[in-house]
């Protein structure tokens, strides 16, 4: 079954068309790539696939079924744009924010266990980030930062990963380094990933897709 | 202690403290959604309630209650038709709440009854009053420890929560019903024009200890409660303004902790350059 099916989808703002008759299907364990100029449509197309907007004509599923309906089972994990950056004085720490990511294990009404602090603890290791858990976000670096995101995005076992602009504010290595990371995820655990760029790619070895968005129009390179 | 000898201060400290508890726990959801100036927006709405209801005749605070509900979910409103755009909801509905109350005040035959709620009076709150703080009380507390973890999520990040399967809207709706609640009793006890300090005030204080969310919620709280009973305190026996005392309490001890935080890095810059 395909993960993400975007077909005939048409959407304007205030009758500006923006995606025209845009397709997308991304398959289970693709690393899809979707890159674009500024303004060509890649936040008004990531909207739709994240159920935000709804297209005037055409249609949106993930894993076959609404998108609205997917995020109540937690099967989606998501790393917005510059989330950190917007956030830099929260005070929170980083076992604080990356446990939001087991929302839907901990259930509604309920505080986290043990047995969520030590998952916690496991992807912050893989993620080269355990002796920072007890850092505010704020104090770490944009690399940092943007790695313990992802780990909050990875640690309820998601079967899709979305990434809008992750690597901006990022030097290069640290870019280097957050691609291994997203590679061995969709290598070992076929964790499929969408992610919208309009950075260089060269970084990046595993990327098997790469979608560009014209005016509206999406075409696979 | 000679300050609690009296009723009317016994019941102060009582109302003031609950209080204390309350305000930074809606406050810090408040500071990080950046709708700081939500609480005054409401107190001024709440003061065209109290207008309204001294008018009618009936309790002027459950006609603050009733128009700071109606006036959080017209922000709540507006700000949904414009996202980008979002303290403008603020703005409006604080204009509206101002003129409201501005032209309903003219009618008011009791003015001194209705500028009693502008800085409040904590020292003559009736016992129906310290009943309905009470209650609110719990429930505030209550709700809030049950959305504990959807708050904070939706404070870091509305998009992301909802995608985590967080329902926003709910929590969004609940929240903006605790604070209309919050602001309502606050009002009447420190007055519409501090409210709103009460609100923000000690979590600002408290994100500049803070070391987690948790614990800057905790401080906050401590400090919020520490900032009333020492503001009381001054008050009774300097003759002052108790809502006004016990907020330059807590702006006095946020510009001190400023101070020696700012000090404090510069003092390290330099020893590790050295």
């Amino acid at each position: 079954m395909s993960v993400i099916t975007m077909k005939d989808a048409e959407f304007s703002y205030e009758g500006a068309p923006v995606i025209c008759r845009g397709n997308l299907r991304i398959e289970e364990g693709d690393f899809a790539v979707l890159v674009g100029e500024n303004g060509a449509g890649k936040s008004t197309l990531l909207k739709l696939v994240l159920g935000e907007l709804t297209p005037s004509v055409g249609e949106v599923r993930i894993f076959g079924t609404d998108p609205g309906k997917v995020f109540k089972n937690c099967q989606i994990g998501y790393i917005p744009q510059n989330s950190i950056a917007l956030n830099q004085g929260f005070p929170a720490t980083v076992e604080e924010i990356v446990l939001t990511g087991l929302y839907a294990q901990i259930g509604r009404f309920h505080f986290p266990k043990a047995v969520h602090r030590k998952k916690v603890a496991e992807m912050l290791g893989r993620m080269g980030m355990e002796e920072y858990r007890k850092c505010r976000i704020g104090e770490l670096s944009g690399g940092q930062q943007q790695r313990v995101m992802l780990a909050r995005a990875l640690v309820g076992e998601p079967s899709l990963l979305i990434l809008d602009e992750p690597t901006t504010g990022m030097d290069s290595k640290s870019i280097e380094e957050f691609y291994e990371i997203l590679c061995s995820f969709n290598r070992e655990a076929r964790l499929t990933i969408l992610m919208v760029t309009h950075g260089a790619l060269r970084e990046c070895q595993g990327i098997n897709r790469i979608f560009r968005i014209e005016e509206g129009r999406v075409a696979e390179e | 202690m000679s300050v609690l000898q009296y009723a009317f201060m016994q019941k102060a400290f009582i109302v003031g403290i609950l209080l204390a508890i309350i305000t930074p726990c809606i406050g810090m959801t408040i500071v990080l959604k950046r709708m700081s100036m939500i609480g005054d927006a409401l107190a001024h709405s709440s003061l065209a309630g109290v207008a309204f209801g001294l008018l009618l005749g009936i309790n002027p605070v459950l006609g603050a209650t009733a128009f700071c509900i109606f006036a959080a979910l017209g922000i709540e409103g507006i700000r949904k038709k414009t996202p980008r755009y979002s303290e403008m909801a603020i703005a409006i509905v604080m204009s509206a709440g101002i003129g409201l109350a501005g032209v309903l005040s003219g009618f008011v035959k009791n003015s001194a009854n209705f500028n009693s709620f502008l800085f409040g009076s904590i020292v003559a709150i009736s016992d129906l009053e310290l009943w309905m703080v009470i209650l609110v009380s719990v429930l505030v507390l209550l709700v809030f420890l049950l959305l504990y973890k959807e708050l904070f999520y939706v404070g870091f990040d509305e998009r992301a929560a909802r995608i985590s399967g967080v329902s926003v809207k709910t929590v969004n709706f609940v929240f903006t019903l605790l604070t209309a609640l919050t602001v309502s009793i606050a009002s009447r006890t420190v007055g519409t024009l501090i409210v709103s300090s009460m609100l923000v005030v000690p979590v600002a204080c408290g994100m500049q200890i803070g070391k987690s969310y948790r614990n800057t919620l905790i401080l906050s709280i401590i400090l919020a409660v520490l900032f009333t009973v020492a503001g009381l305190t001054v008050s009774y026996y300097g003759k002052l303004k108790p809502g006004g005392t016990i907020v330059l309490t807590g702006v006095l001890v946020f510009v001190i902790i400023v101070v020696f935080k700012s000090i404090r890095i510069k003092y390290k810059k330099h020893k590790a350059v050295q």
